[in-house]
């Protein structure tokens, strides 16, 4: 086997399992602490490229774009969880997946109305372009900035979730809401700020997404599922679990392109099926 | 003759109207209201899973692509005739059933959602990637309407066909839901955690529901493979599997017509008002929002409120009790 | 003539007993009160007979058949029915439609049911989404259902809870009745009504019976005396 192509393709699964990880990072956090299957993750994640576009023509800035656009989709988030999403928490969870994909599409079509139909993209700013040569292979310096910021960000939610106070409320909340409440914790603070920190790092995802591959109406639809079946592999619940299941799904994905790529995409819903069946908590999953 | 239940009167008058479509001889006209058939076959089917069973799936096109694409395929290599590949589309969804059933039915309802989505896409990926047996990405074409039984390929003759296939399915379809086995269908929505306690298998009313959904919406996609004269995978595509979801929605998942009027206010805000308003998925989702949070009767539950509020101010339905309103 | 031998049950959630080792039999055609504060067991007790739960440890025998692992819907149609505490009905159908759901899975004619609904005088009802109705006759319909399943045991979890005066000595009058061709087991907090209804009174506590007895017995037992009125 070819060695040093098989190392291009682990690194491509790495940075692709990566954005899996800021998209699923958000979507299990969520659903942790509400119980809500977010539906419209991905249009958050997607919203972040759209916004990261229009921010970076505006200030020209990379580093700047890359933090208003994040903070900007998490505010939207927020502002979903607010007007719409408090609404149904007391219904049944078929309703609330219902709503979510309600807004799903409407987050979509303001997309489309806002920025056009057709894709948009940015090109690598000059100072992260270029490769590095590892054992005769060229990794460009982008992609090794996204696993290292994938890592980054693992690191501090685990830290942030683990070891602060916010954390410690969000594990109450998680745990059992009926005895946070008694330990005069508000769940709905902890639900806000939860939509804000998930849907903020969607945001971030798709920002640093768009410099590699143009963001347009219907990647939004592609990505969930990928979401959906890391989530749901990791088992809904369990941020280091989603972590190692998001880059194992990259990795595995991307093999499976080059190796077999008469049925590269049938594998990963093969496993994803097979994972739901034999073991529905997922690998890592509490119930 | 009196008919007494509301939903068979309203299914025959609908019948009735739709008898007089292709009188007007305009071919745009029986091309949409062929197509709100198709597309009300296929939200009933999913309403008995969704309303009546309580069972959300994200993967329903998979019966309907498993419909067309095995009529396409018997008709285009085995034998060319619509009937006979109608007949085996519909066939072709019992073991799709029998198996995607069995293995995801034992779970809880919000596992049973996400592992449809599952399967439905592991069908859209063999789909786009079997190419020499699907055609992959460009679908399989020419599906005939000349065939060796019967002829449909006037409009007026490929209507008619479909006109009674609906027809037959929505009373089939009702009369099954009014009897026993619907009965306990019915039960399942209502109660599950009770259904064991009163002697009942919890799979098996799931199985056999999903089984007659299923059968029923490949009956709609074989005769949108028919009608359309081509299939390509992205009937088989999730997004495709939450029309008939939103469907069921716009019009009223606890009546048993609330689909079928879904399906009209669907095909007329996605051919007319398109046409106009390019952003109608943009007010379909705001409608989803809006009937979530606020009217979860669906449209036809807003017009049974009407009714109801009608009744009460003029007293003009009289002699109707509101049991009878049973729709 | 012994209908139902539980023999060392145990059901423990984390790391509470909630069922710790309790075995009894019960005969046929004997009316058995359950009795215990709140949390003693007894609810968790019936569902382990009625498979509602899986048992950590031990066996229960029906009839001579060991049904420990069978589901609750085999176990139903073997002939134990057990009622709900907290009111488990089918809110959009109508009462006739709760009792044919029964109905299909005993082969109760359509005769039988309307015989149930007018010995608990809910033909009136017939029709009505049970949704609909007062609590009390829902109550009457949970029973209702139990007996259109035809039942050999029936269990029923605190029948009484909620009812007025005047339902509970109705109930009561009812049950004794049903108590001729069907061997009952009822849990109540009720004193009237227990002492009112059993031939024999089971105590629990804690997970474990500790009193079992003819109700003169168990009312002078001081045991149950400190339980109920001592210590608590």
């Amino acid at each position: 086997m070819d060695l040093d192509a098989f190392l291009v393709q682990l690194i491509v699964g790495l940075y692709k399992g990566s954005f899996y990880w800021l998209l699923a990072v958000g979507l299990t956090l969520i659903f942790g602490v509400t119980r809500i299957i977010n539906f419209a993750h991905a249009a958050f994640f997607v919203m972040g490229g759209y916004l990261m576009y229009t921010f970076y023509n505006y200030t020209g800035s990379f580093i700047l774009s890359l933090v208003l656009s994040s903070i900007t989709t998490g505010l939207l988030g927020v502002l979903s969880e607010v007007i719409l999403i408090r609404r149904v928490y007391r219904l049944e969870p078929i309703y609330q997946l219902l709503l979510t994909f309600g807004i799903a599409l409407v987050v979509n079509e303001l997309q489309k109305i806002i920025w056009g139909k057709f894709p948009k993209y940015l090109s690598i700013p000059d100072y992260l372009k270029g490769y590095i040569s590892i054992g005769g292979v060229n990794i460009s310096y982008y992609s090794l900035t996204i696993i290292i910021l994938g890592f980054l960000v693992f690191l501090s939610v685990y830290a942030i979730i683990n070891m602060s106070l916010w954390g410690l409320r969000v594990r109450a909340v998680w745990r059992d809401k009926t005895m946070a409440q008694i330990l005069r914790i508000n769940p709905y603070a902890v639900y806000t700020s939860t939509f804000f920190l998930g849907t903020a790092l969607a945001g971030l995802g798709g920002s640093l997404m768009i410099a590699l591959h143009p963001v347009g109406p219907g990647l939004g639809d592609h990505l969930i599922i990928y979401a959906f079946i890391v989530v749901v592999i990791a088992g809904l619940g369990n941020i280091v679990g989603a972590y190692i299941t998001s880059l194992l799904v990259g990795v595995v994905s991307s093999l499976a392109t080059w190796l077999l790529p008469e049925v590269d995409i049938l594998i990963v819903y093969s496993i994803a099926a097979l994972v739901l069946l034999v073991r529905p908590e997922g690998l890592f999953g509490e119930r | 003759m009196i008919i007494r239940d509301v939903n068979l009167a309203l299914i025959i008058a609908l019948t009735a109207l739709l008898l007089l479509v292709p009188l007007t001889g305009d071919r745009f006209y029986i091309y949409i209201t062929s197509l709100f058939m198709i597309y009300s076959l296929f939200a009933l089917s999913y309403n008995l899973l969704f309303g009546y069973a309580g069972l959300l799936s994200f993967g329903h096109a998979m019966f309907f692509a498993v419909g067309a694409y095995a009529t396409a395929l018997f008709t285009l290599k085995v034998l060319r005739d619509p009937l006979v590949g109608l007949v085996v589309g519909v066939l072709s969804s019992i073991p799709v059933a029998l198996v995607v059933g069995f293995l995801t039915l034992r779970h809880t309802r919000v596992y049973f959602a996400i592992l449809t989505l599952a399967f439905g896409m592991l069908v859209y990926a063999l789909l786009v990637k079997w190419r020499s047996v699907t055609g992959g990405t460009d679908g399989l074409t020419g599906i005939p309407k000349r065939g060796v039984i019967i002829d449909i390929s006037s409009p007026t003759a490929y209507y008619l066909f479909i006109l009674t296939f609906f027809t037959i399915t929505t009373i089939g379809l009702y009369l099954f839901i009014k009897s026993r086995w619907g009965l306990l269908v019915r039960a399942l929505g209502a109660n599950e955690d009770r259904l064991p306690f009163t002697g009942h298998s919890l799979l098996f009313i799931r199985l056999y529901t999903f089984l007659v959904s299923g059968l029923t919406a490949s009956l709609s996609g074989s005769l949108y493979a028919i009608f359309m004269g081509v299939v390509t995978p992205d009937i088989a595509y999730w997004t495709f599997s939450a029309e008939p979801l939103v469907m069921t929605l716009l019009g009223g998942a606890s009546y048993y017509l609330g689909p079928v009027l879904g399906a009209f206010i669907f095909i007329t805000l996605t051919t007319i008002v398109a046409r106009y308003a390019e952003y109608w998925l943009l007010l379909l989702g705001l409608a989803v929002i809006a009937i979530v949070i606020g009217f979860r009767g669906g449209l036809g539950g807003m017009l049974v409120s009407i009714l109801y509020i009608v009744r009460e101010r003029s007293g003009v339905w009289g002699r109707w009790r509101y049991s009878r309103l049973k729709i | 003539m012994e209908i139902l031998k539980v023999e060392n049950l145990s059901k423990s959630f984390g790391g509470f007993k909630a069922v710790d080792g309790v075995s009894f039999s019960l005969r046929e055609l004997e009316i058995t009160a359950l009795i215990g504060p709140n949390g003693a067991g007894k609810t968790t007790l019936v569902n382990l007979i009625s498979k509602k739960l899986e048992p950590d440890t031990g066996r229960i025998i029906f009839r001579g058949m060991d049904i420990t692992k069978l589901s609750p819907h085999a176990v139903t149609r073997l002939g134990i029915v057990r009622t709900f505490q907290v009111v488990s009905l089918f809110p959009t159908l109508t009462v006739y439609e709760n009792l044919k759901v029964a109905a299909l899975a005993s082969g109760t004619s359509t005769k039988e049911i309307e015989g149930i609904m007018s010995d608990l005088r809910l033909e009136k009802f017939k029709d009505t989404r049970v949704a609909q109705l007062p609590f009390g006759l829902q109550k009457l319909v949970e029973l209702g259902i139990a007996l259109a399943l035809k039942p050999k045991l029936l269990i029923l979890d605190e029948p009484a809870a909620g009812l007025t005066y005047e339902d509970r000595k109705n109930l009561v009058k009812m049950l004794r009745d049903i108590g001729k061709r069907v061997t009952l087991m009822v849990i109540e907090h009720d004193m009237e009504v227990v002492f009112g209804l059993a031939d024999r009174i089971m105590v629990m506590n804690r997970g474990k019976i500790i009193a079992d007895g003819r109700p003169e017995e168990i009312a002078s037992n001081k045991l149950v005396r400190e339980i109920y009125l001592g210590e608590g």
